[in-house]
Order: C-alpha cells, then sequence, then structure tokens
C-alpha cells in the first residue's frame, strides 16, 4: 500500500483540483487565471516527475524489491536453480559464472537480484542481444509480475532473436514424454524424460502435426562411448550438461525408429502464460554450464526444474527423493499430482510391426515369412503380395534393418524394391492402434528402490538374518508393472546378513553379502522373424561360498550369453557363462575363473506373482574341486506395489539354503 | 591359472567388443540421417563438440546460442530453424518414413511435410505415390534431390493450389 500511495501522491493533487476547479466553475476571471497557471504549473511538476531519470526509476525498483522480499521469493529461486544441496546449503545449481550478474550470484540471491535489475535498466549497447533484458526475458518478465501493482517505467526493448526463438517454439500446453528403456544403451537403461512444446491447431489446416512441434532436451554432452568411464563420469558430475531444443520428429526418428523404444507423451496442465515462461527460462539456459548427474541432477530433474521455474503453482522435486530416476518422476506425476491432464502412446517401429501382423491370416503369415527370406537370401524380392503383408514387411524391414535403410545398402536397395510395388496398389494402409495393457505404463509401475529384510537357513551356519537395499530398478521377481518384461536392470543393490560366521561358529558377526554396482539381464526371446539374443552382465563384490576355501570377499565380473526361447507367461534361458573373481584376502590364486552353462526357467503366473528356476554348472581354474553346481528356484509373491514376500532354496551340493525376504518398495 | 587366464582374457576382449560395438551402433544411427543439408542428422547420441563450433561460427557474439544438439551451421540459429530451411530438414530426418508413407499414400510423416509446405495432404498423398519412384528411387534418397523432386511434382499436379 505505501508504494501506492508515493507513487499515487501527484496525482491524485491534481486530481482533487481539477474536481474542485470544475465545481466552481462560477469563479472570477483572475481565480481563473490563477487557478490555471497552477494547474499548469502542477501539469509541468508531474511531467518533470514522470520523467525521471532511468538511475531514480532503477533506485525504485531496487527500494520497491526489497521492501517486497522479492529475493526470497520462491519463483526468483526456482528461476536462478537455488537449491539446498546434500550439506543443505543454498546454492544455484547452474555452474557457468556467465548466468550471474554479480560476483557472488551463485550463493547470493539478494545481490544477484540488485545486480540482474542494475543490468536490466543498462544502457542498450550495439547489439540488444547481449542485453541483460534479452539475455534472462524470463527473470525480467517475473520482476515486472511481481511489480505489476505499482507504476515503473519499464525500460523494455525489442529483443529481435529471443521474439524469433519465442515465436517459433510458441505453443499452448506442454507435455513431459517418456522414452522406455534401452538396454542396449549405457545412457538409457533407465529411460529418459524430455519435454515437447506443444503447438495449436494449425491454421492451413485445423489439425495437430505432433511432429512439427519443438522438443526441450536436456542431456549431458557425453564425449565417451566406454560403458565404465560413462558411468564413472556421469555419477560423478564430470560431463557438462545442456539444454537444447530440438524438434520432436528428430526425437521420435530416434527413439521409435533407429532404437525401437516406445514413447510416452504426458500433457500437463500448464497455462499458456506458463508456457510463455518457460520459453523464456529455457532461452536463459541455453548457454548455461551445468554439471550433469546422472543420479540426482539428471534430465528428468532438470525437466521438473524449468517447469517449477516457469509455473510458481508446480511442487513436484519436493516429492521425489534425493535420486531421481525418470520412470520415477512418470510415476510420482501421475500418483502425486494433479499436474497430468491426459497421456498418448506412441509406439515403436517394432511394437506397430507386432500390431500390424496380428491382422494377417495364415496365409499372409507365410507370405510374410518367405518375404524375410527374400530378403536375408535374395537379391530380388518376388511375388505379388497384397497391401497388407507388404505394410507388415515395411515395418519388419524398418525394425530389423533400422540402420541398413539409412544407408544406400543392399538393404535399402530391396526395400525400395518392396516400396515400389506397394506404390502400385491403390489401397490404404490399415490404421494401427495400440492401447497397451495397464500393466506396461510406466507411469504405474512399481517403486524403483527397495528394502529387505529377511531371514535365511544355511546348512553350516545357521541361522542368520538379512538385509538388503537396491538402489534401482527392476528384476524379474518383482510386481511386473511399468518395467519391460524379459528384463532385469539393478543398479547399487547391497545385501547383508547377521549370524555366526563360518571360521567360528560361536561369533555373530554383520557381513557384506553381496554388492551388485550393475546386474544386467537382457531375456529377450528368440524367435524365426527376430533371431534374438539372451544376455546378462554383472558387476560387483560377492561373498564368495565354495568347498575351496572358506567364505571370502571377491571382486567379481560375469557375462553370460545365449538365447531364450518362450512367450507369454513362461521362458526358458539357455546361456553360457563366464566370470573372473579377485579375492585379495585369498593366500593363493587370488585370482581365478569359471565358465560354464546357465538354464533357466522363467515362469509368472500374474503379475503379482513370478517363479524362476535356474541350474548352473561352472567349471573353475586352479582348484582341488573344480566343479561347481547349483540349482536354485525362487518365487515372490506380491500383495501391491510396495511390499512383496520373496521365498529361496539354493542347494550348492555342500551348502543348502533356504530364506525368505519381506520387499518394500519405496 | 591358464584356464584362469583365457577366461578373464575373453571376458576382457567381449566386453571391449561389446562396448565397441555399442559405439558403433551409435555412430552409425546417428550418419544414417543423412550426411548433408543441414547435417541435422549428424550425432544421435551425442559425441563430438560440433555444438561449440556451430555457436563460434554462427556469427555470435556471445554463447547465447541456444542450439539443438546436432551441428547445425546451415539451418539453425538459436535453436530454430531459419526460414525456409524447416523442409529441407524435415526431408533430411524423415526420409525413411517419409518414403513408407509416400508408398502407402497416406500417413503422419506426410502430412507433416503437406502442412510445412502448406498443402493438402490427401491431394499431396496420392502425388507422391503416383510419383514414388521419381521422388525416392531415381533420387537413390539423397534428401536434396528428394526436396527438388517433391517440389517439382507438387508444382506440375498444382496439388497445393498456387
Amino acid at each position: 500500500m505505501k508504494i501506492k500511495n508515493a507513487v499515487a501522491k501527484p496525482l491524485r493533487f491534481l486530481f482533487l483540483n481539477r474536481r474542485e476547479f470544475l465545481a466552481k466553475l462560477h469563479l472570477t476571471h483572475k481565480d481563473l487565471f490563477m487557478r490555471w497557471i497552477l494547474f499548469v504549473s502542477l501539469l509541468a511538476v508531474a511531467s518533470l516527475s514522470h520523467a525521471k531519470s532511468s538511475q531514480e526509476t532503477l533506485d525504485e525498483v531496487l527500494k520497491y524489491a526489497q521492501e517486497q522480499k522479492l529475493d526470497q521469493n520462491r519463483q526468483w529461486f526456482k528461476l536462478l536453480h537455488y537449491e539446498k544441496d546434500f550439506f543443505q546449503v543454498r546454492e544455484s545449481q547452474i555452474d557457468s559464472p556467465t548466468f550471474f550478474f554479480s560476483a557472488q550470484g551463485k550463493k547470493n540471491p539478494q545481490a544477484e537480484l540488485q545486480a540482474t535489475i542494475t543490468a536490466f535498466f543498462q544502457e542498450v549497447g550495439e547489439d540488444t542481444f547481449t542485453h541483460a533484458q534479452c539475455r534472462f526475458p524470463a527473470r525480467y518478465k517475473w520482476l515486472k509480475a511481481q511489480l505489476h501493482n505499482v507504476k515503473v517505467n519499464w525500460p523494455d526493448i525489442r529483443c529481435e532473436r529471443f521474439e524469433a526463438f519465442a515465436q517459433a517454439m510458441k505453443g499452448e500446453s506442454v507435455s513431459l514424454v517418456f522414452s522406455s528403456y534401452y538396454l542396449n544403451n549405457p545412457s538409457s537403461a533407465f529411460g529418459h524424460t524430455f519435454l515437447r512444446i506443444n503447438k495449436a491447431p494449425s491454421v492451413k489446416d485445423g489439425q495437430r502435426h505432433e511432429l512439427l512441434d519443438y522438443g526441450l532436451n536436456y542431456a549431458a554432452e557425453a564425449n565417451t562411448n566406454n560403458a565404465f568411464l560413462y558411468g564413472f563420469k556421469g555419477l560423478f558430475g564430470m560431463f557438462p550438461g545442456q539444454f537444447r531444443s530440438i524438434p520432436y520428429y528428430y526425437k521420435v526418428r530416434e527413439y521409435n525408429n533407429a532404437e525401437s523404444r516406445d514413447l510416452w507423451e504426458y500433457e500437463l496442465r500448464l497455462g499458456p502464460s506458463a508456457v510463455e515462461m518457460l520459453i523464456a527460462h529455457v532461452w536463459e539456459l541455453g548457454p548455461a554450464q551445468i554439471d550433469y548427474w546422472y543420479l540426482t541432477e539428471n534430465c528428468s530433474y532438470h525437466m521438473l526444474s524449468i517447469l517449477e521455474a516457469a509455473d510458481s503453482s508446480v511442487d513436484i522435486l519436493s516429492k521425489l527423493d534425493q535420486y531421481v530416476i525418470p520412470a520415477d518422476t512418470v510415476r510420482v506425476l501421475w500418483t502425486k499430482t494433479d499436474l497430468i491432464k491426459d497421456y498418448k502412446y506412441r509406439p515403436s517401429v517394432r511394437q506397430v510391426f507386432f500390431a500390424r501382423s496380428k491382422s494377417l491370416n495364415e496365409a499372409e503369415q507365410n507370405e510374410l515369412h518367405t518375404l524375410v527370406h527374400q530378403i536375408q537370401t535374395q537379391d530380388e524380392i518376388s511375388g505379388q503380395s497384397q497391401a497388407k503383408v507388404l505394410d507388415v514387411f515395411i515395418d519388419y524391414i524398418d525394425f530389423r534393418y533400422s540402420k541398413e535403410v539409412q544407408e544406400a545398402g543392399r538393404e535399402f536397395q530391396l526395400k525400395m524394391q518392396v516400396l515400389g510395388k506397394r506404390s502400385e496398389i491403390p489401397e490404404g494402409p490399415m490404421t494401427v492402434s495400440i492401447d497397451p495393457p495397464p500393466e506396461e505404463r510406466p507411469h504405474l509401475a512399481h517403486p524403483s528402490g527397495r528394502w529387505g529384510v529377511g531371514y535365511l537357513h544355511d546348512s553350516i551356519a545357521g541361522d542368520l538374518a538379512t538385509l538388503t537395499h537396491r538402489f534401482a530398478l527392476h528384476d524379474r521377481l518383482d510386481p511386473a508393472w511399468g518395467y519391460p518384461s524379459y528384463s532385469q536392470i539393478t543398479f547399487f543393490d547391497l545385501g547383508f546378513s547377521y549370524g555366526s560366521s563360518y571360521a567360528d561358529l560361536e561369533t555373530k558377526k554383520l557381513e557384506l553379502e553381496n554388492f551388485a554396482a550393475f546386474e544386467l539381464i537382457s531375456a529377450s526371446p528368440w524367435s524365426s522373424l527376430f533371431p534374438e539374443k539372451s544376455w546378462r552382465f554383472k558387476l560387483g563384490v560377492e561373498r564368495t561360498r565354495n568347498e575351496n576355501f572358506l567364505p571370502t570377499h571377491e571382486g567379481v565380473v560375469r557375462l553370460g550369453y545365449g538365447w531364450t526361447w518362450g512367450q507369454g507367461v513362461w521362458d526358458l534361458s539357455a546361456q553360457l557363462q563366464g566370470e573372473a573373481h579377485y579375492g585379495p584376502t585369498l593366500s593363493e590364486n587370488k585370482l581365478w575363473a569359471g565358465v560354464g552353462p546357465l538354464l533357466e526357467l522363467h515362469y509368472s503366473v500374474s503379475s503379482w506373482w513370478q517363479w524362476q528356476a535356474s541350474a548352473h554348472y561352472r567349471r573353475d581354474s586352479t582348484w582341488d574341486r573344480q566343479d561347481y553346481l547349483r540349482t536354485q528356484i525362487e518365487t515372490q509373491w506380491s500383495f501391491s506395489k510396495t511390499w512383496g514376500l520373496r521365498a529361496l532354496y539354493r542347494n550348492q551340493r555342500f551348502l543348502e539354503e533356504a530364506g525368505l525376504q519381506l520387499f518394500n518398495y519405496y | 591359472m591358464k584356464l584362469a587366464k583365457i577366461v578373464v582374457l575373453a571376458l576382457l576382449v567381449s566386453g571391449v567388443a561389446h562396448a565397441q560395438k555399442k559405439g558403433l551402433l551409435a555412430q552409425a544411427s546417428g550418419q544414417g540421417y543423412g550426411s548433408a543439408g543441414c547435417g541435422l542428422g549428424s550425432i544421435v547420441m551425442g559425441s563430438d563438440g560440433n555444438q561449440v563450433l556451430a555457436a563460434t561460427t554462427n556469427g555470435t557474439s556471445g554463447n547465447q546460442t541456444f542450439g539443438i544438439s546436432t551441428g547445425t551451421l546451415n539451418c539453425q540459429q538459436d535453436g530454430i530453424f531459419k526460414s525456409g530451411k524447416e523442409v529441407p530438414a524435415f526431408i533430411e530426418v524423415n526420409k525413411v518414413a517419409l518414403a513408407n508413407d509416400a508408398a502407402r499414400g497416406q500417413g503422419e510423416t506426410l502430412a507433416g511435410l503437406a502442412n510445412l509446405m502448406g498443402c493438402n495432404s490427401q491431394v499431396m498423398g496420392a502425388t507422391l505415390k503416383k510419383n514414388y519412384n521419381k521422388i525416392f528411387v531415381e533420387t537413390n534418397m539423397q534428401p536434396a534431390a528428394i526436396e527438388a523432386n517433391i517440389n517439382q511434382v507438387v508444382s506440375q499436379n498444382n496439388v497445393c493450389g498456387a
């Protein structure tokens, strides 16, 4: 109120006088003349005070900002990305000095606000592009909105490049897009999220063309293809992260076509002014340097952080754990906020193929197999096929030879023949609409973290208590909701036991039993159309139990490769597995290895109840007893997406174990 | 001990081979999107410093350039397409899907291109289907040639009414 009065005072004074003047129309000429002089001089004073120097206006704005405590405003924090870190210290997550006007900007919101406001009032140089208003349009918009109830003569300038950007990006709403898991790329095993600005329907034909929208992506500018380096650098914030705008069609081709990953598009409840703010804010972040942290400040985190900056009513980050996993963000958005208005599924070329091929009858299936045989073995595609079969075949080629069809090679030439034939048939293609069952929707997934407490009976050590914690993500006995079936993605799984030690059965000890830094299983079933291999990989530490030495902690690398057969509720994997152990505390043979076959049967009674049984024989190097045999059976019954009970029986000839574990997913 | 060494060696070799395969795949799937024109497809997984290059050679004084994650020397400024560059970039990235749609006479990609060019997508679908060979086969799927031939058949057949 105080502020309002200060500005309105001269105006009100003038107004009162004028009313007085109008009320007393019967005044003398002299009076009138005097009044007129007064009126004019007041007007002059008013206009003089109106044309304050920009320095005065700046001082005023600085004063208002201080009075209204704008430096403590939530959206100011969000626009500058001030967040409390692990040690509860508040500082900006942006790492480039050019993002701040104050030298203390990274840590001091007040100093940065003052410096920013001062920069907004600076003279325009040769190029408006480098001016504070043009570099930080969201901050400027926010400041003006905060001070909307006071009269300020804002020194607005035109920012042509930003305006062109905002015009091109312009949209009515925003979608958060989730791309599903891709085990063959280490950076994609957890999925990925990015934003899409949804344009208004085209004025030309009244239709929405999603392909013509722009996407906003935040990703690590990774400079290595080495999986281990990637993991290490990613975990410790050693890659620079960058915001990029990218045509949505580019993302569709990358995910749906090149990598055969499904896209889930979640339309958010975000008003048009928030969309404008989002575009302005993302412009500010374009040149910013941000350290990319694979587990915390990652793509998903910053998609949410810019949404919070764009709309002060959005509050999601506080509902997430310290670690942000893409799949968890869509689950949290779905279950803990009402931000999701609607969602859409955009199937990968693989899913389109399977959906289309279901419409073929037996004769048509045979025809398709003939065509597949031809593309594999011949240089000509012959025979007269209908549109239906050719359409399925085109999808097949695109999926199976996604790389080759981009290049002018053999498959490309054959595909050209197929398309040529197809273009001669007037019939249009069948419309494909796929509605994945609830179990496959990522927003309905079980939470990815897992605690477990349990009991284990061991035929040598007796009774043991067990405690486990898995950081992420999913194994094949977990409730089968939201994650790809046929695969396991375990990251940072720790298991401890408490009980008698082998060396001295009288003393009880807490022991690390298992640590999996990574454990990946891909058990895609083999089929004649898609002869896929299955594989598994583990890197970690195990407390090895065998007949040659007492239980010992060893570093372990394990790799398995083979095939999986089956469909629907059951599958059987046969793999050859090799492993290397390194036990620093062993007195001899610190490094040893083994190799042998593994058979594993998986059976799914329902998405809540799964069975898995395996037999593994291994021939070891070095030791006296070189034959190792292990059989085991496990089952998990999940009461809900957050609780499950798992039972295990394992036989290693010299040792039998039976255990029960209660899991909580969080 | 000998067996141990062999197994360890085998594991290492397969590990490296796997990593290399990933690298190749990443490169190939990206490069496949075309090497001429906008250079839009030059990186999919992101692995080189083109962005920095784009920022400095674009003639922008500062580091404000808001680019897309690819070499965007010709077609983009500040992360958006320069006028007149939308169509070539669209064709370059979408050529495989566009060829499919053209052969089938309809589809989302074809509708997107029709909209960019200001054409009726049904009429354009029929026209591209009829001229499939000319546009996609005779050009050997070179983006610039595809674009030229599309323009030609579209104007010959008055598809866009202008």
